[in-house]
C-alpha cells in the first residue's frame, strides 16, 4: 500500500504529541492532526484577555515521566519547571494550615496543630514514598491481560508479585489498604488534625466522580504521589509560560524528529477496511492514508464517532458505552488587578506562592460531594488554587495576577437545568466560597473565564469534561483501562491503537500512555 | 499442638463460636464455650420479646449459613427446618407493581415482564453470570485467609484453586469478576437493567450492613460473595422454623466421646469462671440441650 504516512496520531495534546515523538525518531513518517488552532489539549496555554497568559485546563506538572523529559531532551525545546512551594488551607475559624517544602517549618506548623501528627507526618511521607517506588515500574509495563495471558504478560505479573513479597510487611498490608480503602478512612489511620486530612484527602478526589469517604479514593493518593521532578518524588512544579509551554516544547522535540504537525485539522473518521484502519478523513473531506492510524483522543469518540459502532464488534461497543466518563471539575480562571488577601494570614506572604486549598475539614468535602451525587453542583466546593503570576510574572502584565481556580463538584449530568444556563451560577459560588476567606477578591477581579464540565467537553474534546479521559477507578485501571480485553494499546481494528489517557496508567501530564503506546507499535511493526 | 481431650475454652456462644465448639468436638477436643448472655446465638437468637411474640431478635435471615456445615453437623437432625420458601424478595413500590424475586430465574424474568421487556431478557443473563462467578468464587469462603508475609503451602494450594477455577471461567465471565470486584453496586445493575425497583433490590444485598452507599465503590462484593454462597444476587428467602435462634439452639454434637459443654451466664452470677462443683452441673453437655424454651434453657445453664 502506498500510504501517505506511517502513521497517523488523532489529537494533539501531550499523548499525542509524546506518541508522535518518539514514533518519529524511530524513523517513522509521522502526521498528528489537531482540532483546535493551538496544540497541547488540555495542557495549554491561551492568552483570553490581553496580556494574561492562562494555562486554561491542566494547571500543574509534576506526573511528567522523567525518561520523556530526559530522551526528548524537552529542557532545549523550551521546557522549564518552576516550584510550587507547598500547599496553604485557610479555615473558617480564622486559623489555617500550611505545609511548605522546608520539613522542619512543616514540622513546626504540624505540631501547632498537633503533636502527635507531627510525627505521623515523617512516617507517612516515608511510606508514601515506597508505595510509590513500588508502583512506579507499572506505568512503563503494558497491562497484561489476565484472561489471556502471554509469556511477558505472565512474566511482568510474576515480577510485580516477586516484588511484593520483598516488600516490608508494613508496606504490604499498606498497599493492600490503599487500593481498596477510601482517602479519608486511609488518612484517619495516620492523622488526628481535620483539616490536615481534609487537604490531603483532596488528592484522592481529584477528577473523580467520589467522595473522600467512597472506597477506592485511597489509590488516587498514591497516583498524585508519584509525581517526580528532577529525581525528588511528590513534588508538584509550575512550568514557565504556563502548561502549554510543555506541549509546545514536545511538539518541538517531535517536529526536530520529522514529525508533521498540522492545526485546525479535526478528524471526522477513521477509515477501515477489512477491519483495518487505512487512514482519516477530515472534517473538510480531506483524505489521508496510513499504515497505522494512533488515536490519543477518548475512546468513545475514536471508537463511536470516528470509526461508527458499525464496524466494531457488539461487546465491545457495549464495553466502551459504558466506560464512565462522569466530569466533576470544572474551572475558573481569573485575570487579578492585585493579590487576593486572607484574612487569616493577611499580606502578600510566600503562603499565595504555593498551592491555595479550599479544604477545611472532612465534612466539608464529603458535603460538597453529596450535592454532586444528586445532579447539584457544590454549594461549597473543594477548590484548588494557583496563583502562577507570583513565579513567573511573564504571563501577566507588571503588578496584576493570573488565579487558576480548580473545582469540585460540577457534575457533568445536572439534574435540573443545563451549564448553559447556570455557568456564571456556579461561577458566582466559586468567587462567594473564596471570598469568605479572602474578601478583597470581588473588587479585583478584572475578568473571568468560568468552564463547566460541559465547557471542557466542548473545548477539549474531553468526553462529558472527564479530566482524565475516563474515570480513574479500579473497574477502569491498568488492564481493564478502557475496556477489558483492550488494554494494551490495540483495537479490534487493526493497525488502530490507542494512545491517550483512556489508557494505561491513566491521566495527568504524565505522557506514559503516549510512550507505552509508541513502544507497542514500534514493537509490531510490519510492512 | 493440642491434644486429644484437651480443654478449649471459647468466648462467645454466637453461631460461630457454637459451629467451632462442634468441630473442635467432633475433633476429640474438650471446648468449654462462655456466654455472657442468657441465651446462646449471639446475634443469631430467637427470643420473646413479648409476651407469646418470638422473635428473631437482630438477624432474620438464616441466608449465609454455608450448607456446608448444616450438613456436616446435622443441624437438620438436631431440630433445624428450613421453612422453604421460592419467593427471595418480594420488593414493594409506592407508586407502582410490587416485584418478586424467584430462587428460579426463569420465573423472575416471567415477573419481570410486567415491568420491561428488556429487564426480562437481560436477568437470565445477568443471573447465569454471577452462577458462574460463584462456582468460581466459593473456595473463598472456606479457606483461611492467606498471610500475605509468609505463605504456606495450604495458601499455595488455596490460592492455586482459586486461579485454576479463575482460568475455567468464560473469558467474558473472568473480566466480569476482576471488574465487579471494586464496582459500586449502584453502577453494576444499572449496566444490567432499567427499571429502578429492580436495581435498588438488586443493589440493596450489596449494602447490607456497610456503611456504604450503593454509589460506593466496592459494594458489587455483596453480590459476589452471595452468589459464592448460593449462586444467586439476592438473600435467600427461607427461614429456620421457630427463627434465627434454632440455628444456634438446635446445634449440639453428637459424638459419643463428645466433651464439649456449654455454659450461660445468669443473672447474679459471674461468668466464665467455673466454680467446681457449682451445683454439681457446672458444665453442661451440648448433647444435653434441650429445644423446649429458652426459659428450660436458661434454667438448665
Amino acid at each position: 500500500m502506498n500510504a501517505n504516512y506511517d502513521v497517523v496520531v488523532i489529537g494533539g495534546g501531550h499523548n499525542g504529541l509524546v506518541n508522535a515523538a518518539y514514533l518519529a525518531r524511530a524513523g517513522k513518517k509521522v502526521l498528528v492532526l489537531e482540532r483546535r488552532h493551538v496544540l497541547g489539549g488540555a495542557a495549554v496555554t491561551e492568552e483570553i484577555f490581553p496580556g494574561f497568559k492562562f494555562s486554561v485546563a491542566s494547571y500543574v506538572v509534576s506526573l511528567l515521566r522523567p525518561e520523556i523529559i530526559r530522551e526528548l531532551d524537552l529542557p532545549r525545546h523550551g521546557m522549564e519547571v518552576l516550584p510550587l512551594d507547598g500547599t496553604f488551607t485557610p479555615m473558617p475559624d480564622g486559623d489555617y494550615l500550611w505545609r511548605v517544602n522546608d520539613h522542619a517549618k512543616t514540622r513546626r506548623e504540624i505540631t501547632r496543630h498537633s503533636r502527635l501528627d507531627a510525627e505521623a507526618y515523617d512516617e507517612y511521607g516515608k511510606a508514601m514514598v515506597e508505595m510509590g517506588r513500588f508502583v512506579k515500574p507499572i506505568l512503563g509495563m503494558t497491562a497484561p491481560d489476565p484472561a489471556s495471558l502471554t509469556l511477558r504478560g505472565l512474566s511482568d505479573l510474576l515480577s510485580l508479585a516477586r516484588r511484593f513479597k520483598r516488600l516490608p510487611s508494613n508496606d504490604k498490608y499498606n498497599q493492600v489498604q490503599l487500593m481498596t480503602m477510601s482517602a479519608a478512612d486511609f488518612l484517619d489511620q495516620w492523622f488526628e488534625t481535620d483539616v490536615l486530612k481534609a487537604t490531603m484527602s483532596a488528592s484522592g478526589i481529584i477528577g473523580t466522580f467520589l467522595g473522600v469517604r467512597s472506597p477506592g479514593t485511597a489509590y488516587v493518593l498514591l497516583h498524585h504521589y508519584m509525581g517526580e521532578i528532577d529525581g525528588a518524588f511528590r513534588s508538584w512544579g509550575l512550568v514557565r509560560g504556563g502548561t502549554g509551554a510543555i506541549s509546545n516544547a514536545i511538539a518541538e522535540a517531535a517536529r526536530e524528529a520529522g514529525a508533521e504537525i498540522r492545526t485546525e485539522a479535526p478528524t471526522a473518521r477513521i477509515s477501515v477496511a477489512n477491519g483495518q484502519a487505512t487512514g482519516v478523513v477530515l472534517e473538510n473531506g480531506d483524505e489521508i492514508t496510513a499504515n497505522v492510524v494512533s488515536s490519543s483522543v477518548d475512546p468513545r469518540l475514536t471508537f463511536i464517532r470516528m470509526v461508527g459502532a458499525e464496524n466494531l464488534p457488539g461487546d465491545f461497543v457495549e464495553d466502551i458505552n459504558r466506560y464512565k466518563f462522569r466530569g466533576s471539575s470544572g474551572k475558573v480562571n481569573l485575570a487579578l488587578d492585585a493579590l487576593p488577601d486572607f484574612t487569616c494570614l493577611p499580606g502578600a506572604g510566600p503562603h499565595l506562592r504555593g498551592a491555595i486549598s479550599i479544604s477545611p475539614s472532612v465534612e466539608y468535602m464529603e458535603r460538597a460531594y453529596d450535592d454532586a451525587k444528586y445532579g447539584r453542583f457544590s454549594r461549597r466546593p473543594y477548590i484548588d488554587i494557583v496563583i502562577p503570576s507570583l513565579t513567573d510574572p511573564s504571563i501577566a502584565p507588571p503588578g496584576k495576577h493570573v488565579m487558576s481556580c480548580f473545582v469540585q463538584y460540577a457534575p457533568y449530568h445536572l439534574k435540573d437545568g443545563t451549564w448553559d444556563e447556570k455557568r456564571e451560577k456556579f461561577g458566582d459560588t466559586v468567587i462567594d466560597t473564596l471570598a469568605e476567606y479572602a474578601p478583597n477578591l470581588r473588587d479585583i477581579i478584572l475578568h473571568r473565564q468560568v468552564l463547566t464540565p460541559l465547557d471542557i467537553e466542548r473545548r477539549f474534546g474531553l468526553s462529558e469534561g472527564n479530566i482524565f479521559q475516563g474515570e480513574l477507578t479500579l473497574e477502569q485501571l491498568f488492564f481493564l483501562r478502557p475496556a477489558p480485553g483492550w488494554a494494551q494499546y490495540k483495537t479490534p481494528i487493526r493497525r488502530l491503537y490507542m494512545c491517550g489517557s483512556a489508557t494505561h496508567p491513566g491521566g495527568g501530564i504524565m505522557g506514559a500512555p503516549g510512550l507505552n503506546a509508541a513502544k507497542k507499535i514500534l514493537r509490531e511493526w510490519k510492512s | 499442638m493440642v491434644s486429644r481431650g484437651a480443654r478449649v475454652v471459647i468466648v462467645g456462644a454466637g453461631h460461630n463460636g457454637l459451629v467451632a465448639a462442634c468441630y473442635l468436638a467432633k475433633a476429640g477436643l474438650a471446648p468449654l464455650v462462655l456466654e455472657r448472655r442468657e441465651v446462646v446465638g449471639g446475634v443469631a437468637v430467637t427470643e420473646e420479646f413479648h409476651r407469646g411474640f418470638l422473635c428473631p431478635a437482630v438477624l432474620h435471615g438464616a441466608g449465609p449459613l454455608l450448607p456446608k456445615i448444616a450438613a456436616e453437623l446435622q443441624l437438620e437432625k438436631h431440630g433445624l427446618s428450613m421453612i422453604p420458601s421460592d419467593v427471595r424478595v418480594l420488593a414493594l413500590d409506592p407508586d407502582g407493581p410490587s416485584l418478586r424475586i424467584y430462587d428460579d430465574s426463569a420465573r423472575t424474568a416471567m415477573e419481570l415482564t410486567r415491568l420491561s421487556a428488556r429487564d426480562a431478557k437481560t436477568y437470565a443473563a445477568f443471573h447465569s453470570s454471577f452462577e458462574q462467578l460463584g462456582r468460581a468464587l466459593a473456595p473463598v469462603l472456606s479457606m483461611t485467609p492467606p498471610d500475605v508475609d509468609d505463605l504456606s503451602t495450604a495458601d499455595y494450594l488455596n490460592l492455586g484453586k482459586l486461579g485454576l477455577n479463575f482460568r475455567s471461567l468464560d473469558k467474558k465471565d473472568a473480566y466480569r469478576l476482576l471488574r465487579w470486584g471494586p464496582m459500586a453496586v449502584a453502577d453494576l445493575v444499572t449496566e444490567w437493567f432499567e427499571t429502578d425497583l429492580l436495581c435498588a433490590t438488586i443493589a440493596a444485598r450489596g449494602i447490607f450492613g456497610a456503611s456504604a452507599g450503593p454509589w460506593s465503590a466496592g459494594t458489587s462484593v455483596g453480590l459476589l460473595l452471595q452468589a459464592a454462597m448460593d449462586g444467586q444476587v439476592t438473600a435467600p428467602g427461607s427461614a429456620p422454623k421457630g427463627g434465627i435462634g434454632a440455628i444456634s439452639f438446635g446445634r449440639r454434637c453428637d459424638d459419643p466421646h463428645r466433651r464439649s459443654c456449654c455454659r450461660n451466664s445468669c443473672k447474679g452470677r459471674r461468668s466464665g469462671r467455673r466454680g467446681p462443683g457449682r451445683r454439681g452441673r457446672g458444665r453442661r453437655e451440648c448433647g444435653h440441650f434441650q429445644r423446649r424454651s429458652q426459659r428450660n434453657f436458661t434454667e438448665a445453664g
